[in-house]
């Protein structure tokens, strides 16, 4: 009977059951509710995934597949997300898309003296910044000092400066302690120098943190931003050129998983978007518009050519005899790539030295053995992860062919940028597997080449390059350049494997997407609704 | 009687004292589980923070490297480096953190200059509503399978069974890109990425987690599957059952009132476990779909070396794990107060 009293009558359960009834009704009307309402949803992102996604008309989402590291520009360096920046802040010198620089705040510039140390340039007089303040040569001046102050990323890059200063009411002039004859280039979209920012934010630079204050044709919406995920912007009503400011909004959306990206270009979520080799031809097979220009080359940087196996130039061009360019080139980018032995650069390459290695392992081998390593040695390498095909499988194409002659890979990989950096400082890595993206041949000795420089860890001093840099400096002198770029193939100062391509996809309703090697990419004020 | 499980005991003999002994008894017990699981959270959290803290520092590398780049000289390096704090040892680096977090403030994320509150509580919406959407899928759905597999057996019960194996087989990320492929791409009825905030609309809201939800609770459905069924099958055959159907009751009654109440403390153990597995599982989920939530932001932190984020994303997430815990804690006390949560 105890037992019995446990169990629920049959009358009490009849009334439970009723209950039950009614809150199974009362579920049932939400659950319907909530799927209507995803169903209404999901209905109006199919009308619209023909035009451009959620957004209304006139809004724009570009797909970038990683995000700036800060938005403030002096804590920044070169990099894919430039395109964020270029909608916010407007350059001193502008790059046009087909790679040649010209006015942008600057209305005119110049180089003063013959020797490439005194830039000059004058400033436009109705430009202003996103707070309102007008954009004159004081706060240029403010901002340039400003960033070589702050020691961010891509400052070494500048050269010694010797002093900024204002000249009348709209001249500012630059004087380098030596001669820096890509000053116009560095001032463009192409570097974070002449990406000026207004007086109020440099007054408190923590607010460049989540803001922008650029004469740009756009300002950042910080509630409407999430760092790292997506940024938009709305115009800047102070822009000096309203004819550019072609959209009511433009959201930058980050998207690290290249299937995500072309998911998201065919469902209309983003309307321009930037590529990868392994869904470029998905893309193309789809019927969006892929474009693509050269922007980088791979390969092995070789930072001590001073010491061991790698001081003998035998060694070196054996190196670059025993890589199977094309193969490597097809597996990796297929057609968004062409196979070089030059190291790639936007003002030396010298066509006649792209295929100066063509594969030979056996003479590979037979240089390896006159220089007197017939048994191969073990090549100490460092390599990035992070730097997709540029990595872990461009390291194992280039460890496969080097085995084929004997020479043996010890790789180390770092999956961030600091550990990276760590291994170039130890000095005990005689090779880095790059990625380096185009960068004129003054930047690319500073860089890899001196004999102070940070990727010539060895010292190798070449004293006939040297003096070959110090006339082309002077007088940026294209065939002086590119005797520089051949004297690097003949000497075999690293092992180019392939030039790679930036990727874009353009959906419909875009026009005027334009790159070129020149400028890889491209600046949305240039684009059109369609 | 030994046969009768100790919930309907309890039931009993609440009955006989007019219901008044068990609530008591049971807000007796919630408080204390409260309360004890407050108190475990502290030296929880320092835990966690300290071990996230020294992985990451002795991960190769550090932000000032991220920050000045690898072309920058060592001096400048050393002297951004100098400026982070991050010269000091890092039991010192350690323990200013910690002195600020008590004090609410975790700092300022040292790559992209933005105050770590501010970020996280951007992005923790998200996550949470991610995580929660995906739970309650995996316990409907999941509880639904296990229930039909249990009563109904046979052809239906193996194929559960195989969908459960082929729940945990499958990679999250992978199953992203196939709901992608078809409900985003193929039949345009959710949206491939991104997300919409609950204030600008709810339906869309909801749409942006279809997919990612769903992927994200594959896993769990499968757990909650296989938990519930074998729960089920145990309780069904109980003698306290055979006594209920004695009693004339319906069928789909005895299932879902007193058998599936019986068998629900297993299931919510395995729901507690999904509960975090789902967190680390948003790491993935998060990077398919371009969810603007903490685990995309954990990740790109870690990469970057950025300390603050990192232990300002660690707390939040033990903070929840810790939440999850008190509410399973909570659950067996109001579903069975002789259950010692200790």
């Amino acid at each position: 009977m105890k037992t019995r009293s446990t169990l629920p009558s049959p009358r009490r359960e009849r009334r439970r059951r009723r209950t039950q009834r009614a809150t199974t009704r009362v579920a049932t009307l939400v659950l319907w509710g909530a799927l209507c309402a995803v169903g209404a949803s999901a209905c109006g992102n199919t009308a619209k995934a023909g035009s451009a996604g959620s957004q209304s008309k006139g809004d724009l989402t570009i797909g970038i597949n990683g995000p700036p590291v800060n938005l403030n520009p002096a804590k920044d360096g070169i990099n894919y997300a430039s395109i964020v920046r270029t909608l916010a802040d407007a350059t001193i010198t502008h790059v046009n898309s087909d790679g040649t620089i010209g006015p942008g705040l600057a209305l005119s510039f110049r180089y003063v003296d013959a020797d490439h140390r005194i830039f000059q340039f004058t400033l436009r007089s109705d430009a202003r910044f996103s707070d309102g303040s007008p954009v004159t040569p004081a706060a240029v001046k403010a901002w340039l000092e400003y960033y070589l102050h702050v020691g961010g990323p891509a400052v070494g890059d500048i050269g010694q400066v010797r002093s900024i200063s204002t000249l009348g009411t709209r001249t500012v002039e630059i004087q380098m302690v030596k001669p820096n004859p890509i000053l116009p280039r560095m001032l463009s979209e192409l570097y974070t120098w002449g990406q000026v920012q207004g007086p109020k934010a440099l007054a408190n630079p923590a607010i460049l943190a989540t803001n922008t204050d650029g004469a740009g044709p756009y300002k950042l919406d910080p509630g409407a931003s999430v760092t790292g995920d997506h940024y938009t912007f709305v115009p800047n009503p102070y822009y000096y050129s309203h004819s550019v400011v072609r959209y009511s909004q433009i959201t930058v959306k980050v998207i690290t998983d290249p299937s995500s990206m072309l998911a998201a270009v065919r469902t209309g979520e983003v309307n321009v978007a930037m590529g990868d080799p392994s869904t470029a031809a998905a893309a193309s097979s789809a019927g969006f518009s892929v474009i693509s220009a050269p922007d980088a080359w791979s390969g092995l940087l070789l930072t001590n050519r001073a010491s061991g196996p790698l001081a003998k130039l035998a060694v070196r061009q054996a190196l670059n005899y025993a890589i199977n360019r094309d193969q490597i080139t097809q597996a990796l980018v297929q057609k968004y790539g062409t196979p070089s032995s030059e190291v790639a650069t936007p003002d030396a390459i010298n066509p006649q030295y792209v295929n100066y290695y063509a594969y030979d392992p056996s003479k590979a081998r037979a240089l390896l053995t006159q220089a007197g390593y017939s048994h191969g040695f073990t090549l100490k390498v460092s390599e990035g992860t992070f730097f997709g095909f540029a990595g872990t499988p461009l390291t194992q194409a280039i460890a496969q062919n080097f085995q084929a002659i004997g020479v043996r890979l010890d790789i180390t990989s770092e999956p961030t940028l600091g550990g990276l950096g760590k291994d170039l400082f130890s000095g005990t890595y005689p090779a880095f597997v790059a990625y380096y993206s185009f960068q004129p041949m003054w930047f690319f000795y500073a860089d890899t080449l001196a004999p102070k420089a940070l990727w010539n860890t060895g010292h190798a001093d070449e004293p006939t390059l040297d003096a070959l840099y110090q006339q082309a400096a002077a007088s940026n002198s294209l065939k002086l350049w590119q005797q520089m770029s051949a004297l690097t193939v003949t000497q075999a100062d690293f092992v180019p494997v392939v030039e790679s391509d930036q990727i874009y996809y353009i959906g419909k309703g875009v026009g005027g997407v334009n790159i070129s090697p020149g400028d890889p990419y491209p600046i949305p004020s240039q684009w059109t609704p369609q | 009687m030994t046969a009768v499980p100790a919930f309907a005991r309890d039931r009993a003999q609440a009955h006989r004292n007019g219901g008044w002994e068990l609530a008591f008894l049971s807000r007796r017990s919630v408080v204390g589980v409260v309360l004890r699981r407050v108190a475990l959270a502290v030296p929880l959290l320092v835990a966690v923070s300290g071990l996230s803290f020294v992985l990451v520092s002795v991960t190769p590398g550090d932000a000032a490297r991220q920050i000045v780049g690898v072309n920058a000289s060592q001096a400048t390096y050393l002297s951004v480096r100098k400026e982070l704090g991050l010269n000091l040892p890092v039991y010192t680096q350690y323990w200013h953190w910690l002195t600020h977090a008590i004090h609410g403030d975790l700092g300022t994320s040292l790559l992209t200059g933005q105050a770590v509150g501010q970020t996280i509580s951007s992005r923790l919406p998200v996550t949470i509503a991610l995580v929660g959407v995906a739970l309650l899928v995996s316990l409907v759905v999941g509880v639904a399978l296990g229930v039909a597999s249990a009563v109904r057996g046979g052809v239906l019960g193996r194929a559960i069974d195989a969908f459960a194996l082929l729940g945990f087989a499958f990679p999250v990320f992978w199953v992203g890109a196939i709901l992608i492929a078809v409900f985003a791409v193929k039949l345009r009825w959710f949206p491939a990425s991104g997300y919409v905030p609950i204030s600008e609309s709810v339906g869309q809201w909801l749409s942006s987690f279809a997919l990612p939800a769903l992927a994200l609770s594959l896993g769990g459905i499968a757990a909650m599957a296989k938990q519930t069924r074998e729960s089920m099958l145990d309780v069904l055959g109980s003698e306290y059952i055979r006594m209920v159907r004695a009693s004339g009751l319906a069928p789909s009654s005895i299932v879902l009132r007193h058998a599936l109440k019986n068998a629900a403390a297993p299931v919510l153990t395995v729901l507690g476990v999904q509960a975090v597995g789902l967190l680390g599982g948003t790491i993935l989920v998060e990077n398919v779909f371009a969810l603007p939530g903490l685990g995309s932001l954990v990740v790109s932190a870690t990469l970057g070396h950025d300390l603050p984020v990192v232990e300002g994303v660690a707390v939040v997430f033990t903070l929840i794990v810790v939440a999850v815990n008190l509410a399973i804690d909570i659950g067996y006390t109001l579903l069975n107060p002789r259950i010692d949560t200790r």
